[in-house]
């Protein structure tokens, strides 16, 4: 027996064929650029010094903050309008081995409350994850802030202390000066510290931190706070 | 006769030795017993003397004895031998110690100790077995750094142990505070029917409080009470003051050990004195200018679980790579029916 295939149909299955590679083709690339995405998110500081000598040399080139007199007020809520940040903070102590706690709340971060709280003369320490388990957590972008940069609190007692960034720094674990971190250096400092660099799937941490330094600029009644 | 015997028996003697004759080594061996005795003596009273010199040493510290404030560094009370090892007793120990220093360097510290020995079940402040509560308040230059009570005492089984130590450090502001680490609760209340209650958990090497270690092993417990509960209260202390106690101790059936420590600072606001020739006065430095201490952490923060560093990039990537040769093999497919259409001259034939 013998039939014949017209043309028009034959060239119709050809066609189904460039169409199908081109889909592919298009899948193929989305699949691809998301996947590169994903690593380059990676948080790191992507194109600064990664162990700097002292950041806070690099402040002091600068006119001098000046001396507050802000009372010790709880810190209620953190403002970084540069990465979209507006949240709720909540109050980190020591775990039983003397080593900081971490914010249960991988959206909230947390202040170190055996330290100044902000505005007060010393350094004050906020602290917050860089992701969960599923994905980027509140301080992902911290890296990102740059010189000049606001960072705002909202105290209990109805002010906002403000801060200006004035360097970031990454540090290797085993390096962190917590005395730099931690201490008072005369002035009333901000420090936003998370986790960065290289992620150890074997130890389930990352291998850095990240730490930006700031300033105490002023303090406004809360309601002139326009972004919280 | 009996000299050869005697004296075979106190040396051996090859068969061709002549030795003394007999009287002389009965003198001889009486003699060698003398020596015996003088060094078995000699022995007993090193024995004595070594055993008595710890418990000397380990005399409460809080005690009655205006010596106390000599050795105010170190709080010793209601360890062995002041108290007992054995079974059925109520034991309540506590020590409270004030440490103040200046900004000047002046140091000083105040200690109040108290210890209750009564049998199991009689409540304090009853104390018949010590007649106490024996309580002491002792002041001193120097400031207080370790406190060790409670340790090894009523193994024997149906014992309560209540052990509190209390330290506020007093310090100018401006003064660091260390972290107080914790190793308590290790190795304790393993045994039958037995609970457990300690905050916060820790098993820091050489840390600042060390207690309700090995302890209340032997099971069971006392009118449905928590077997063993120890607590640590602070986070920090300003001064070195570290704390040991109830450890190794109730390890018989049926007993209870309850234990606490509390660690306070209180930060002074430090004052400058100015005088001028007139009128002379006396100002207070405004405390907002000082620095506020912080406690310094140990080690660093771990702030990531890392899901955006490994997130499923790599799956990305393979379909990614799957789809793309899916597409290789589909173009290849339409290129070669495109050629074969051109071959054919647009017509195809099957049989």
């Amino acid at each position: 027996m013998r039939f014949i295939t017209p043309p028009r149909h034959r060239k119709r299955q050809s066609t189904r064929w460039w169409v199908l590679a081109g889909v592919l083709l298009v899948v193929a690339v989305s699949c691809i650029a998301v996947g590169l995405h994903g690593h380059r998110v990676s948080p790191a500081l992507p194109h600064r010094q990664e162990h700097p000598a002292s950041p806070l040399a690099a402040a002091s080139t600068t006119t001098a903050p000046p001396v507050t007199v802000v009372a010790r007020s709880t810190p209620v809520t953190l403002s970084i309008p540069a990465i979209g940040v507006a949240v709720a903070v909540s109050e980190l102590g020591l775990n039983p081995d003397g080593t900081v706690q971490v914010p249960t709340d991988f959206q909230e971060p947390g202040w170190y409350r055996l330290g100044p709280s902000p505005g007060q003369v010393g350094s004050a320490v906020i602290l917050g994850h860089v992701d969960s388990y599923q994905g980027p957590a509140v301080f992902f972008n911290l890296r990102s802030l740059t010189a000049g940069d606001a960072v705002d609190v909202t105290l209990a007692d109805g002010l906002v202390a403000h801060f200006v960034v004035t360097s970031v720094a990454m540090y290797p674990k085993d390096q962190f000066p917590a005395q730099q971190v931690y201490g008072s250096h005369g002035n009333s400092q901000l420090q936003l510290v998370t986790c960065g660099g290289t992620f150890d799937s074997q130890t389930g941490h990352y291998l850095s931190n990240i730490v930006v330094y700031s300033s105490f600029v002023t303090t406004t009644p809360a309601t002139a706070q326009a972004h919280l | 006769m009996r000299a050869q015997k005697r004296f075979h028996d106190g040396r051996r003697v090859s068969p061709t030795e002549t030795g003394p004759t007999p009287r002389n080594a009965i003198g001889r061996e009486s003699t060698r017993r003398e020596g015996v005795i003088l060094v078995g003596l000699l022995t007993v009273f090193s024995m004595l003397t070594w055993m008595a010199l710890p418990i000397a040493l380990s005399a409460p510290a809080g005690a009655s004895s205006p010596a106390a404030v000599d050795t105010a560094p170190a709080i010793t009370q209601c360890n062995p031998p002041d108290f007992p090892i054995t079974a059925g007793f109520q034991v309540t120990c506590t020590v409270t110690v004030v440490n103040n220093t200046t900004s000047t360097g002046a140091t000083s510290s105040t200690v109040t100790t108290s210890a209750c020995l009564a049998a199991a079940g009689v409540v304090f402040p009853s104390c018949p077995l010590n007649s106490g509560p024996i309580t002491s308040t002792t002041s001193s230059t120097q400031l207080v750094t370790s406190v060790n009570q409670c340790n090894g005492i009523v193994t024997g089984g149906g014992s309560n142990v209540f052990c509190n130590v209390t330290v506020t450090n007093n310090v100018p502001v401006g003064t660091t505070a260390a972290p107080v680490t914790v190793d308590q609760c290790i190795g304790s209340a393993g045994g039958g029917g037995s609970t457990q209650a300690c905050a916060p958990s820790g098993s820091t090497t050489s840390a600042t409080v060390t207690q309700c270690n090995g302890s209340v092993t032997g099971g069971g417990t006392y009118a449905s009470e928590t077997t063993l509960g120890c607590t640590v209260t602070g986070d920090a202390s300003a001064l070195p003051v570290t704390v040991n106690q109830c450890n190794g101790t109730a390890n018989g059936g049926g007993s209870a050990v309850t234990c606490m420590t509390t660690m306070t600072n209180n930060f002074v606001a430090t004052t400058t004195t100015t005088t001028t020739t007139t009128p002379a006065t006396t100002t207070t430095a405004p405390p907002s200018t000082t620095t506020v201490p912080s406690v310094i952490p140990l080690g660093a923060p771990q702030t990531g679980a890392g899901g955006a560093s490994r997130s499923d990039d790599s799956v990305w990537i393979a379909l990614g790579v799957l789809a793309l040769v899916g597409a290789g093999a589909a173009m290849s497919v339409a290129l070669r029916r495109r050629r074969v259409l051109a071959a054919r001259g647009g017509f195809d034939r099957h049989e």
